[in-house]
């Protein structure tokens, strides 16, 4: 049985992958930033020992530590990680003109960005076990400098053009140890990224979960260099 | 070029200190913005550049140091953006997140504190805007992991570029970026070059709003 580990795992897209990935018969530890939301525990009543929970804040340090320990031992190994957790901001709309907010845009980029680096180091020792060694990033088409039209948002862009570097930088790192990569724009979904299910959106999170969960799981590097795509595999340029 | 007016951000790297001669002997007014805290004073030597100090990780002290740059110059008409702080650090090497947190918040934040502070005394001028970036800001070449979180500072920069230029390209601000091996000229940094940087940042005749160019 294939082990995953899926950050952001409480609701939406990343509820949607690890529920996919149970039904698919996958064991899934999940990382659970909320406390209080109860969709993985009534997961947990239905899978049983397949869904191992873990408290999982990926913007500390120590509560990535501690959740590489928790799942460390229920498990030797983790074939493939999804690095979903991420979160915007209702001051995306700031601009130079009107002032920018410094420290919420450090509080953006320590999760988006530097977030995944903290899960990967921190899971390293299982992933190294792992039979497939696969880390999956969910990114978006706001990291794309080519095709940015934006006029603000500059926290939430510049934390995920910088998460497309590291995970470029990663895919140098660890591709010739046999670490395969798949980075994912999930397309315009209604999300609960600022806090609230966001009805504007074209797409639920269980239609991408379709799509992402086929993409990251199935074998091999795409023509043998790290590309973006999105949820109808459309390749996004940098 | 000739009686422009010029802010270079980060002149205590020695190529930009190299662009505020250039641009000083072909007859402009140059204000050098060194990065840096009490006590490097001396470190700038003895020189006749108009300068100023300035941390680039706080707001009030940039706010002070464009304040400055109003009080001198009057008009703003090309703001040279020239910070750039590298560590090496990578997975399995001891990353340090904290670390990757500075060089955000000093080589991507710092040019906006910046921005956002000279605008002001922009309007009036040539409305140019450039950046000295460093080769790894590529996403298409490879460069290797042991830069990770100074190369993942490099691309939320390059970003905030194209934000800047969408939404004040309308307002006639022009930006160009010259990429280099900022670490080699660290080092040595080339008068030939220098003057090709000076060259392409400031050719104002061209007004297309983002340009970038790698300079070889």
């Amino acid at each position: 049985m294939h082990t995953a580990l899926v950050t952001g795992a409480d609701r939406g897209l990343g509820f949607a992958l690890t529920a996919r990935l149970l039904s698919d018969g996958w064991r899934v530890i999940a990382g659970r930033y909320l406390e209080d939301w109860p969709e993985l525990p009534a997961l947990a009543e239905r899978y049983g020992e397949r869904l191992v929970i873990v408290p999982l804040d990926i913007g500390s340090d120590e509560s990535v530590h501690i959740a590489a320990k928790l799942a460390s031992a229920q498990t030797n190994s983790v074939d493939l990680v999804i690095h979903n957790a991420a979160v915007s901001t209702p001051l995306k709309d700031l601009d130079l003109r009107g002032g920018l907010d410094y420290g919420d845009m450090k509080r953006i980029y320590n999760i988006n960005a530097l977030g995944m680096l903290r899960v990967t180091e921190a899971f390293l020792g299982l992933t190294d076990a792992g039979s497939m060694k696969r880390q999956c990033v969910v990114s978006s088409e706001a990291g794309s400098v080519e095709r940015c039209e934006r006029r603000a948002w500059y926290g939430y862009c510049m934390s995920k053009a910088a998460l497309n570097m590291g995970t470029m930088r990663l895919y140098e790192q660890l591709r010739p140890e046999g670490y395969t990569f798949r980075l994912f724009h999930p397309g315009w979904m209604k999300t609960y990224m600022s806090g609230v299910k966001s009805e504007e959106g074209e797409l639920e999170a269980d239609e991408v979960a379709e799509a992402a969960a086929r993409y990251f799981v199935e074998p091999g590097e795409a023509n043998g260099r790290l590309v973006m795509r999105d949820w109808s595999g459309k390749e996004w340029p940098w | 070029m000739a009686g422009k007016h010029i802010v270079v951000i980060g002149a205590e790297h020695p190529f930009a200190d190299r662009m505020c001669r250039v641009w000083r002997d072909e007859g402009n007014a140059v204000l050098a913005a060194r990065a840096g805290g009490a006590g490097n004073e001396a470190a700038a030597g003895t020189d006749e550049l108009e300068r100023v100090w300035f941390n680039p990780l706080e707001e009030a002290s940039v706010r002070a140091m464009a304040a400055k740059a109003g009080e001198t110059m009057g008009r703003i008409d090309l703001a040279i953006i020239c910070l750039d702080n590298r560590k090496e650090f990578a997975l399995r090497e001891g990353f340090d997140s904290g670390e990757a947190m500075e060089l955000y918040d000093y080589n991507a934040l710092g040019p906006l504190r910046a921005i956002e502070a000279l605008l002001p005394c922009m309007g009036e001028g040539s409305k140019r805007i450039g950046l000295l970036s460093d080769v790894r800001d590529s996403l298409t070449e490879p460069m290797g992991a042991r830069h990770l979180g100074y190369d993942m500072s490099l691309a939320a920069r390059r970003m905030s570029v194209q934000i800047m230029a969408n939404a004040l390209g309308g307002e006639g601000y022009t930006f160009r970026a010259a990429v280099l091996d900022l670490e080699r000229e660290r080092e040595e940094p080339r008068e030939e070059l220098a003057a090709g940087a000076c060259r392409v940042l400031s050719d104002l005749a061209d007004q297309e709003v983002l340009r970038v160019f790698r300079m070889e």
